[in-house]
């Protein structure tokens, strides 16, 4: 119904227009300038009326031709589109642009006249930085493609435009470097993208989930990022990038559990520093997922693998708790978790209060009143602080310490092994788009490693990662270093 | 073509599985039939499966077809089919002897504290996932677990290297014909040759192949000898009655004494790889009872496998020794013949023109 056409006789059209629009925000403005009569089309909350009135009412009560052209040509809008069907003037309408219908005219304009409020770019509470841009993504489409091309200015970027969404039409912005990302990925995203029928899409999220082929998975297989210079600096390795209306977190795919590990400081910051700092998030991953496990197992099972003097210490501070080894770190567990989710969610000012007696308090009160030992509440404390060393993939890391730590707490230390070995081969058999998400580890790609857990000094990365797949091979050259080689 | 191995995976492959499997109780056995000679009789068994390596990648180059092609386009269907099922039956065996003493060493170094006895179920559960694997991700384990292998051995080997007396495996042939006693005796324990035998056609055979996989294969036997030989220097004449070498022959290190038992972190490290090896063999009867019975439900055939190995190691625990006895004493020749022998037979076997539909179906359903 609604591809109908626009009809020429406006009083046909406010008709329409009234029929299948009966909400009271939108707004349907009638005025005649010499016997033509105009019908403007708008939804009040996210049209700027000043503009509407000094670019489109004002110059048309002036012009004597009424024809399309003569109109256009007199109308002042950044943005000026013709439509032929009702469905077209709706979408545009409620994508903030106002319509102008015209009586004798079997078509009407779409005027870019948006007006809305929205959050300032500021810099992303999930990555900050010492060093580098300080600029974040914010929930507005227009605003994150404009910092986006401000760093990109090649007409080689590319954004194409697609809309999800049965009732919210939210639009998404795809956007690759062309001739960088690899043949075929966009249109294995479009393609995966047509397939998602949904009522809403109130964050990008919902279309990270429907691109991940294994819905059941612990693991992401799409990146995020909140700040444009990360994704610019995807989008040159040869990743096709989202961005979603309505959501600061951008997506990029291919997706590798490496880059997670990459923060942006790391390129900007001295070579040596970023290894070494790399290095360390490695192992802070390893203990923060496994030291729970492994400190119950060994109270469990394996206690001979413990030094005396530690034993000792570990005897003495277990020396009438009631609880079991494991229930008791699940227990330690469960109420930092239950901390951790309360002063999330708490205002600012009572999360402070929340912290100090979550954690100096009831920490210590615990211990003392021999609910809890010592060294559990430390190890847990521990664990936690190191599960942040990797912000993005905090979920995933404490669903894996979890299961250890149950595993652990089942089967000891050959139980860890055999999950970790299980997780190894989940993680060298999954994929995304085709990239496997443990590259370039497995498989191994020997030239990605300049920029893997090692950081290559600034010109040893000549070449965009092989990983992922992309044609255009060269991403830097510096031309001294060939002379001086030519010189030799 | 897209091949689903590379020769850097099936190189990597040989240092990252093939070691760690022999490190529980093989050197113990060796030492056992002829002595400070232990290290010639493994020795032996890797030259002869060096060799048939060797003819393995000749016969790659030559006919760039899966094994299961190859006898099919010369003895048609159903030899092809009746001797994977021989191979079937091989692996089926050759996982046994791995198992149990995953199992005994598991149980006595890591669970002799605890009353309960480990269960061994997950380990299965486990080996039915990797078994359902393709041989994409088997390469892909390689290049990541072979750092863990040589990280692993390193370790244990930095903390016993000081205890070994060298001088212990000198006069050298003191042993005579127990040499090749010994050799009959840990064959089972080599035949490793029948896995290429399933890997050839599924790689590309390049310039460089035949040496990357000789040094690999080298690297992988030098880590066998070294350790082997520290094993029977570290504990001389009464080597034999070491059952489980991975963790006692760092057990008097210096270090251990100050900081304890550190060598469990070595262990620890290579018991990651040695999971995947010790389900090899599995995985490979999968592979091998999957081209005899083609079922669409690639889990089927891993649970069979997997279960019915676990009754064994659950329900005959008491019959393990007679079970290996009789796999060490009595098939040694048959898993030498199948292992390393067959694989040579297969060199005089002409290259048909290539099929290369049936072949590309295939690699398709291995990537």
């Amino acid at each position: 119904m609604e591809n109908e056409k626009i009809s020429k006789k406006l009083n046909d059209v406010v008709a329409y227009l009234e029929e299948n629009i009966s909400s009271d925000d939108v707004k349907i403005h009638l005025f005649t300038v010499k016997n033509k009569a105009f019908a403007l089309l708008y939804v009040d909350s996210l049209s700027d009326k000043t503009a509407i009135s000094d670019n489109v009412l004002r110059p048309l009560k002036k012009i004597n031709d009424f024809s399309k052209e003569s109109i256009s040509a007199t109308i002042h809008a950044p943005e000026m589109k013709t439509l032929y069907t009702y469905a077209e003037a709706f979408t545009e309408c409620f994508d903030g642009n106002t319509v102008l219908f015209i009586d004798g005219e079997s078509l009407s304009l779409s005027l870019g006249y948006k007006k809305f409020e929205m959050r300032s770019v500021a810099e992303p509470p999930t990555s900050i930085t010492l060093r580098g841009p300080r600029e974040g993504f914010v929930e507005c489409l227009s605003t994150n493609l404009s910092l986006l091309r401000r760093r990109v200015k090649s007409k080689n970027l590319k954004i194409e435009f697609i809309s999800i969404g049965k009732y919210s039409e939210t639009r998404v912005a795809i956007c690759y470097v062309d001739g960088v990302a690899k043949e075929g990925l966009k249109e294995q995203i479009v393609e995966k993208l047509k397939t998602l029928q949904i009522d809403n899409v109130a964050d990008s999220s919902y279309i990270a989930k429907h691109l991940t082929k294994d819905k059941s998975s612990i693991f992401k297989e799409i990146g995020t990022t909140e700040k444009p210079d990360i994704f610019t600096a995807k989008l040159m390795e040869g990743r096709v990038g989202l961005i979603v209306d309505g959501s600061p977190f951008v997506l990029t795919a291919p997706y590798v559990i490496l880059e997670d590990f990459q923060a942006a400081d790391d390129y900007y910051s001295l070579s040596y520093r970023a290894t070494a700092v790399r290095i360390l998030r490695l192992f802070a991953v390893l203990i923060a997922i496994l030291l729970p496990g492994l400190f119950v197992s060994a109270e469990l099972f394996h206690l001979q693998l413990l030094p005396l003097s530690f034993l000792l210490t570990i005897v003495n501070s277990i020396k009438g708790i009631p609880l079991s080894p494991s229930f008791e770190m699940f227990f330690t567990l469960a109420i930092f978790e239950i901390l951790n989710e309360a002063s999330i969610r708490m205002p600012k000012y009572v999360g402070m209060a929340v912290s100090v007696v979550g954690g100096l308090v009831l920490g210590e009160t615990a211990v003392n009143a021999g609910i809890i030992s010592a060294p559990t509440l430390m190890i847990i404390a521990i664990s936690g602080i190191c599960l942040y060393t990797v912000p993005e993939m905090v979920q995933t890391f404490s669903v894996l310490r979890l299961l250890f730590l149950l595993t652990a707490g089942s089967f000891g230390g050959y139980g860890i092994i055999l999950l970790a070995v299980g997780v190894i081969i989940y993680l060298v058999s999954a994929e995304s788009f085709g990239t496997p998400i443990l590259a370039p580890f497995a498989p191994l790609i020997i030239k990605d490693h300049k920029d893997a857990i090692y950081k290559g000094f600034f010109g040893e990365n000549v070449f965009r990662p092989k990983t992922f797949g992309s044609k255009n091979k060269t991403r830097m050259r510096i031309f001294s270093k060939f002379k001086d080689k030519k010189e030799m | 073509m897209n091949y689903p191995l590379k020769t850097r995976q099936i190189a990597l492959f040989f240092i990252a599985f093939l070691p760690v499997v022999k490190m529980f109780t093989m050197p113990k056995s060796a030492a056992e039939a002829c002595n400070e000679d232990m290290w010639i009789s493994i020795l032996l068994c890797l030259i002869i499966d060096y060799a048939t390596i060797l003819a393995l990648i000749k016969i790659n180059k030559t006919h760039q077809k899966p094994f299961y092609d190859i006898l099919k386009d010369r003895f048609g269907t159903i030899t092809a089919k009746t001797i994977f099922f021989v191979y079937f039956l091989f692996f089926m065996i050759k996982a046994f002897t791995p198992i149990f003493e995953l199992r005994n060493f598991v149980q006595n170094s890591f669970y002799s504290t605890s009353l309960r006895t480990f269960p061994f179920v997950p380990f299965f559960i486990l080996s039915v996932y990797f078994c359902t694997k393709k041989y994409s991700v088997l390469g892909r384990l390689s290049d990541l677990l072979w750092i863990m292998t040589v990280l692993g051995v390193s370790l244990i080997l930095f903390l016993s290297i000081a205890n070994a007396d060298f001088g212990a495996i000198m006069p050298i042939f003191n042993n005579g014909l127990n040499i090749f006693k010994g050799s009959y005796f840990i064959t089972p324990w080599f035949t490793d040759a029948s896995y290429l035998l399933f890997m050839i056609g599924f790689f590309k055979h390049e310039e460089k192949t035949t040496l990357k996989l000789s040094l690999a294969f080298l690297a992988h036997g030098i880590i066998i000898l070294l350790f082997s030989i520290v094993f029977y220097c570290s504990f001389t004449f009464v080597a034999k009655r070491e059952f489980f070498p991975l963790s006692e022959i760092a057990k008097y290190s210096g270090v251990i004494n100050a900081i304890g038992r550190f060598d469990y972190i070595a262990i620890l490290i290579i018991l990651i790889s040695n999971t995947v090896s010790v389900a090899l063999p599995l995985y490979f009867a999968t592979k091998t009872l999957s081209m005899i019975i083609p079922i669409k439900n690639n889990v089927i055939i891993p649970i069979i496998i997997n279960v019915s190995h676990l009754i064994i190691a659950t329900f005959f625990e008491r019959y393990q020794q007679f079970i290996i006895a009789i796999i060490h004493l009595n098939l040694s020749p048959v898993m030498l013949c199948l292992g390393n022998i067959a694989p040579f037979l297969l060199l005089f076997i002409k290259p048909k023109k290539a099929d290369f539909t049936n072949n590309k179906a295939l690699l398709k359903r291995s990537a």
